[in-house]
C-alpha cells in the first residue's frame, strides 16, 4: 500500500494546472508527430530536451510523457485510417484496423484502440506501483538464450499473419528477414549486403519499410484500380461509436493484451513489438469470430492496442527501479533527467521520490487527458476518410516524404521508400501478404543476434536451450501453438471418419 | 504461356533468383576471425537457401496455374496505366528534385501529379493544396522541434 | 547544385536572410553546428549543451544545428566536408567512435581531412563484474583469460566499438590473441547492463557513466578503469596499476570544415577556450557527469593524430582493420 500513498503525492506534485496545460500540449503535440511516419516520440523529445533548461522537473516530465502517449495514440489512428503505421509497434493495428475502417467502422476501430490505450495504460501504471521489484527480478533472468525461445514463440505467431497460401506467406518472411540481415553485423563487424553502400551499413529503417509497403504501395495499387470502381472506401456505416457487441468483444482482448504487454515491455530485450504480434495471435485462436480475421475484426485492434500501451509503461519499471533504458524513448528521458543533474539507477526511488512518482503520476495524467482529448475527436478523424481520393492519398505520399526526408535528408533512403513502395505494389498484385516483411525484419535481428549471443556466452553449447527452464518453458509453448491446432484438427477427422 | 501464367512465374523466378543471389552474396561477406561461434554469415546463407526453396515451390504452382491471385483473376480489370503513369511520375520527379528545390516545391508538384493521377479536375487547388500541406508540414514540425529539413528555394527564405 | 553554389545564387538574387552578418559584440554571429548523429545520443547533446551556452554566455548570435547520423559519423563526415568546406562559421561535433568506425568502414575520408579545434569531453572506460562474481581484481580476470580466453565473457556494446576495443587492448596487453576474446555485442539502452545485472556474462566494459550508479549501489564490481591514473570520485584501481600497458579515452571534440583561414581557426579556438572557461559549461558538465578533457589547437591535432594510429592498431588486432 505504500506504493499509492507515494503515488498519491506524486500526483499533488504532477496536478497543477500549469501542468495540466503541459499535458495539453504533450499529448497534442504527440498526436501530431505520431501521425506523421518516421517522426517518433524518442526524437521529438530528443529535440525537445533543451526545455530542461527552462521548466521544473515536473512539467518537462509530464509533456514528455504526453508526447509519449500522444504519439502512439496518433500512429495507431493512421495506421486504422490511412494503413500507414507511424511505427513498428502499430503494424498490427493496420492489420484489421484499417480493414475495419475500409468496411465504415473506423470510429469503433479507433475507440476500441483508445479506449483500450487507456484501459492499459492504467493497468500499466498501477503495476509499476505495486509490482515493479518483483517484474523487475524476474526480467533480468533473462538471457540471451531465454530471448531466443521468446523469439521462437513470436515467430510461430506469424503464422497468424500469413494469408492465404502459406507459401507465398513465408516467401513475405524470409523477404523480411534478407532486409533485416542488411547492414553491418552488430556480434563482428562486419558488413553484409551493403555492396558498398554508406547508407545502408546502419540496415534499412523499419518505419521505411511499413510505410513503403504499405502506404506507398497501396498507394500505387489504387491508382490502377480506382477508374474501374474497386476498392470502394466507405467512410462511415452504422455508428460511430462502439456498439454493445464492440464492447463485448473488446474488453477481454484490453485486459490479455495488457497482460502480455506490461511484463514483456518491463524485459530488457523485451520491445513493444512481440507483445503486439502476441496478442494478435493469442485474439485469433480465442475469438469466437476467427473467420473475420483478415478481413476486420474488432479484437485484433482492441488486443494489440492495449498490448502496446501497457508495454510502453513496461519500459519505465527498469528505468525507474534499475535505471536502465530499454528503449529509445526511455534513453532521451533518462537524458533528461540527467539535464536535471539526477543520475538515475537503482537508488533513485530513494534519492528523489518526489520526481520519480511526479513521473509516474505524470504518465497517468498524460493517459487520461489522451482519452479526454481524443475520444471526442474520433469523429474528426474518420472524416479524413471522407477527403477526395486525389487530395487523400497525394497527401499520404507527401506524409511519407516528410518521415524519410526530413529526418535523414537522404535522397538514398527516399528512393529506397519508394522502391519498397513498388515491392509492396506487386506483391499486392500476386497476393503475398505484406505484414510477414516487416514482421520478420524485426523479428529476425533479434532472434539471430540473441541466437549467436547464447552461442558465444555457452561456447557453442546448444544445450542451454532446454536446459535452461525459462527457454525450455517457451520453447514447449512454441511446440505447443504448432501442435494443438494439428492435434484438434486430427482429432476433428479422425471423429468425422468414425460417424461415416 | 498464357499470360495468368506468364507473371507468376516471372515472380516465382525472381524470387529464385533473389535466393541465389542472396546464396551468393553471403560468400561476400568477410568472416573475421574474431571469436564468433556462430559466424556472421550462418543466417544469410539460411535465409537465401528458404528464399530458393520457396522460389522453386512457387515456381511450380505458377506452372501448375494454382495461383490466385488479382493479376491472374479472369475477372478482374486490366492494369489500368495511365492513373500509375502519372502517381510513379510524381514520385520520381521528387526523387530527382527534392536535393535541388527543396522539400516545399518539390513535395508540391508531387502533389499535383499525383493528385492529377488520381483524377482531381482543379489543378491549380491541388498546387495550392500541396503547396501549404508541404509549408505547415515544414514549419509546423521542422521549424517548431528545430529539425533542419534541408536547403531550398522556400526554405531558404525564412 | 550543393549548399554553396546555392547560397550564392541566392545572393545574387539580392536574397540577404543566410548569408553571413558581421557584428562586433559576438565572437561569431551565425554558428553552423554539424552533428554526424541522430538527435539524442552523445554527440547531439555535446551540441544542443554546446549551442545552449554559446548563446547564454553572449558569445554567438544564433545557430543552427543540423543532424546527419549514419554508420558511427561516416555518413555525415563526407557531407561535412563537401558542403562546408571553406566555411569559418561551421563546427562538426565527433569523437573517438569516429575514427573507429571510418577504420572498420572503410570509409573514403578522414578526420585528418578536416581541422580539429578541441577536444571538450571524454570518459574513461571501466571493466565490471556482476556482485555475485569471485573475480576480485583484474588480476583474477587476466589469469581466467590466459587460462582459457573463450570461458570470459565480455559483454559491451557493438564490435569495433570502443568497449570491444579496451576488451581488445586488454587482451593484447596479456599476450592473450584479441582474436581468441569472447565478445557478446549488445545494442544500446541498457541490454549490455541487463545481462551483466542478470549474471549471464563474466564481465562488461562501458564508460563509467553507465556504471556508476549500479556500483554505487553494490549490484556491479568495478575492477579497472582506463585512465592514466586514478580519478577522483571512481573507486576503481586503474588498469596500469594492475600490471597492464593500458589505456583509453573516450573523447568528444569539434571539428571545423577542411580549407577554412588561421583567422577563422584561431577564432574558433578562441571561442572553445571561452566556453570551456565559462561557469554554465562547467555546470552543464557536472550536470551531465561528463569529464571535462579540453585540449585545444595544435596540441588536440597531435593528440588526435596519435590516437588514430592506436586505434588502428587495437582494430587490426582484432580482425577489423586492413
Amino acid at each position: 500500500m505504500d506504493g499509492f500513498v507515494s503515488l498519491l503525492h506524486g500526483f499533488s506534485v504532477a496536478l497543477t494546472p500549469m501542468n495540466l496545460l503541459w499535458s495539453v500540449v504533450g499529448v497534442t503535440l504527440g498526436t501530431a508527430i505520431g501521425v506523421l511516419p518516421g517522426l517518433g516520440p524518442a526524437l521529438t523529445i530528443a529535440l525537445l530536451l533543451p526545455i530542461t533548461f527552462q521548466v521544473e522537473p515536473a512539467a518537462a516530465f509530464i509533456l514528455f510523457a504526453g508526447i509519449y502517449f500522444g504519439a502512439m495514440f496518433g500512429g495507431s489512428t493512421t495506421s486504422i485510417l490511412i494503413n500507414t503505421p507511424g511505427e513498428s509497434a502499430t503494424i498490427v493495428t493496420a492489420v484489421e484496423g484499417h480493414k475495419m475502417a475500409r468496411a465504415g467502422r473506423g470510429g469503433p476501430a479507433l475507440a476500441t484502440a483508445a479506449i483500450g490505450s487507456f484501459v492499459a495504460g492504467t493497468i500499466g501504471v498501477v503495476g509499476i506501483t505495486v509490482l515493479a521489484p518483483v517484474i523487475v527480478k524476474w526480467a533480468l533472468m533473462f538471457s540471451p538464450a531465454d530471448y531466443f525461445a521468446l523469439m521462437v514463440l513470436a515467430f510461430v505467431t506469424v503464422s497468424a499473419v500469413l494469408g492465404s497460401s502459406i507459401i507465398r506467406g513465408l516467401t513475405a518472411l524470409a523477404l523480411g528477414l534478407l532486409i533485416g540481415l542488411i547492414g553491418v553485423d552488430l556480434q563482428t563487424g562486419q558488413a553484409r549486403f551493403t555492396f558498398g553502400q554508406m547508407s545502408l551499413l546502419d540496415g534499412i529503417d523499419v518505419v521505411i519499410v511499413c510505410v513503403g509497403l504499405f502506404a506507398v504501395g497501396e498507394t500505387l495499387h489504387l491508382a490502377t484500380r480506382y477508374r474501374r470502381g474497386k476498392d470502394e472506401i466507405i467512410p462511415i456505416k452504422g455508428s460511430l461509436w462502439m456498439n454493445g457487441q464492440d464492447w463485448a468483444r473488446s474488453w477481454k482482448p484490453w485486459l490479455r493484451g495488457a497482460a502480455v504487454g506490461f511484463p514483456i515491455g518491463a524485459m530488457p530485450a523485451g520491445g513493444a513489438e512481440i507483445p503486439t504480434f502476441l496478442s494478435y495471435f493469442m485474439e485469433k485462436r480465442l475469438s469466437k469470430h476467427p473467420e473475420e480475421f483478415g478481413k476486420g475484426a474488432i479484437e485484433g485492434v482492441a488486443g494489440p492496442e492495449a498490448a502496446n500501451n501497457a508495454s510502453a509503461a513496461g519500459v519505465f519499471v527498469p528505468l525507474l527501479t534499475l535505471g536502465l533504458p530499454t528503449s529509445a524513448t526511455a534513453a532521451i528521458m533518462l537524458s533528461a533527467f540527467q539535464s536535471y543533474g539526477i543520475n538515475p539507477g537503482p537508488q533513485l526511488l530513494t534519492t528523489q521520490p518526489d520526481l520519480v512518482w511526479g513521473l509516474i503520476a505524470s504518465l497517468y495524467i498524460g493517459n487520461v487527458m489522451l482519452l479526454v482529448l481524443n475520444l471526442p475527436l474520433v469523429g474528426l478523424w474518420v472524416q479524413i476518410l471522407k477527403i477526395p481520393m486525389p487530395y487523400l492519398y497525394a497527401g499520404i505520399l507527401v506524409f511519407a516524404t516528410i518521415g524519410t526526408y526530413g529526418i535523414s535528408r537522404s535522397v538514398f533512403d527516399l528512393g529506397l521508400l519508394y522502391g519498397i513502395g513498388i515491392l509492396g505494389f506487386i506483391m499486392r498484385r500476386y497476393d503475398f501478404p505484406t505484414s510477414p516483411v516487416v514482421i520478420g525484419m524485426i523479428l529476425g535481428p533479434f532472434a539471430e543476434q540473441q541466437f549467436r549471443r547464447a552461442m558465444t556466452i555457452s561456447q557453442g553449447d546448444m544445450s542451454v536451450f532446454v536446459t535452461r527452464p525459462i527457454a525450455a518453458t517457451l520453447l514447449a509453448l512454441a511446440a505447443l501453438a504448432i501442435l494443438l491446432p494439428l492435434v484438434v484438427e486430427l482429432r476433428r477427422s479422425l471423429r468425422a471418419r468414425r460417424a461415416v | 504461356m498464357d499470360r495468368s501464367r506468364l507473371g507468376p512465374v516471372l515472380v516465382a523466378s525472381a524470387v529464385l533468383l533473389t535466393g541465389i543471389g542472396v546464396l551468393w552474396a553471403s560468400t561476400l561477406i568477410h568472416v573475421s576471425p574474431a571469436y564468433a561461434r556462430i559466424g556472421p554469415t550462418v543466417f544469410p546463407r539460411i535465409v537465401g537457401a528458404a528464399l530458393a526453396v520457396l522460389g522453386v515451390l512457387l515456381l511450380v504452382n505458377a506452372f501448375a496455374g494454382r495461383w490466385q491471385c488479382e493479376a491472374t483473376d479472369a475477372e478482374e480489370p486490366p492494369l489500368d496505366l495511365v492513373p500509375l503513369a502519372w502517381v510513379a511520375g510524381g514520385l520520381v520527379l521528387n526523387l530527382l528534385l527534392i536535393a535541388q528545390i527543396g522539400f516545399i516545391l518539390s513535395s508540391t508538384l508531387m502533389y499535383l501529379l499525383v493528385a492529377k493521377g488520381f483524377g482531381a479536375r482543379r489543378i491549380w487547388l491541388a498546387a495550392l493544396v500541396g503547396f501549404i500541406l508541404a509549408l505547415v508540414a515544414y514549419f509546423g514540425f521542422a521549424q517548431l522541434l528545430g529539425l533542419r529539413m534541408g536547403d531550398g528555394l522556400i526554405e531558404d527564405l525564412f | 547544385m550543393d549548399r554553396r553554389q546555392f547560397m550564392m545564387t541566392t545572393g545574387a538574387l539580392g536574397l540577404m536572410a543566410g548569408m553571413p552578418r558581421l557584428a562586433a559584440a559576438q565572437e561569431i554571429d551565425d554558428l553552423e553546428i554539424f552533428v554526424p548523429a541522430a538527435p539524442g545520443g552523445g554527440w547531439d547533446q555535446t551540441a544542443r549543451v554546446m549551442d545552449q551556452v554559446l548563446r547564454a554566455e553572449g558569445l554567438i548570435g544564433s545557430s543552427r544545428i543540423t543532424n546527419v547520423g549514419g554508420a558511427g559519423g561516416t555518413i555525415g563526415l563526407p557531407q561535412f566536408i563537401n558542403q562546408y568546406s571553406g566555411e569559418g562559421n561551421a563546427l562538426m561535433t565527433g569523437g573517438m567512435v569516429m575514427v573507429g568506425a571510418i577504420i572498420t568502414n572503410n570509409s573514403a575520408v578522414n578526420l585528418s581531412m578536416v581541422t580539429p579545434i578541441a577536444r571538450l569531453t571524454g570518459e574513461y572506460l571501466v571493466v565490471v563484474v556482476p556482485a555475485a562474481s569471485d573475480i576480485q581484481s583484474l588480476k583474477d580476470l587476466v589469469a581466467m583469460l590466459k587460462a582459457d580466453p573463450g570461458s570470459v565473457s565480455w559483454a559491451g556494446g557493438s564490435a569495433g566499438g570502443s568497449d570491444h576495443m579496451l576488451a581488445g587492448l586488454i587482451a593484447q596487453a596479456a599476450e592473450v590473441d584479441p582474436l581468441a576474446v569472447s565478445y557478446v555485442a549488445f545494442a544500446g539502452g541498457g541490454e549490455a547492463m541487463a545481462a551483466l545485472l542478470g549474471n549471464q556474462v563474466t564481465c562488461g566494459v562501458s564508460g563509467w557513466g553507465e556504471f556508476s550508479e549500479q556500483v554505487a549501489a553494490g549490484n556491479l564490481r568495478a575492477i579497472a578503469i582506463s585512465a592514466p591514473e586514478r580519478v577522483d570520485g571512481i573507486d576503481a584501481p586503474t588498469i596500469r596499476e594492475q600490471g597492464l600497458d593500458v589505456e583509453l579515452l573516450n573523447w568528444r571534440a569539434v571539428f571545423a570544415p577542411p580549407e577554412i583561414s588561421d583567422e577563422d581557426r584561431t577564432a574558433l579556438v578562441d571561442l572553445l577556450t571561452k566556453m570551456d572557461a565559462s561557469e554554465a559549461w562547467q555546470a552543464a558538465l557536472a550536470d551531465r557527469a561528463w569529464d571535462r578533457l579540453f585540449l585545444a589547437g595544435d596540441e588536440f591535432a597531435a593528440y588526435l593524430e596519435e590516437d588514430t594510429a592506436r586505434i588502428r592498431g587495437v582494430l587490426q588486432g582484432l580482425g577489423l582493420a586492413g
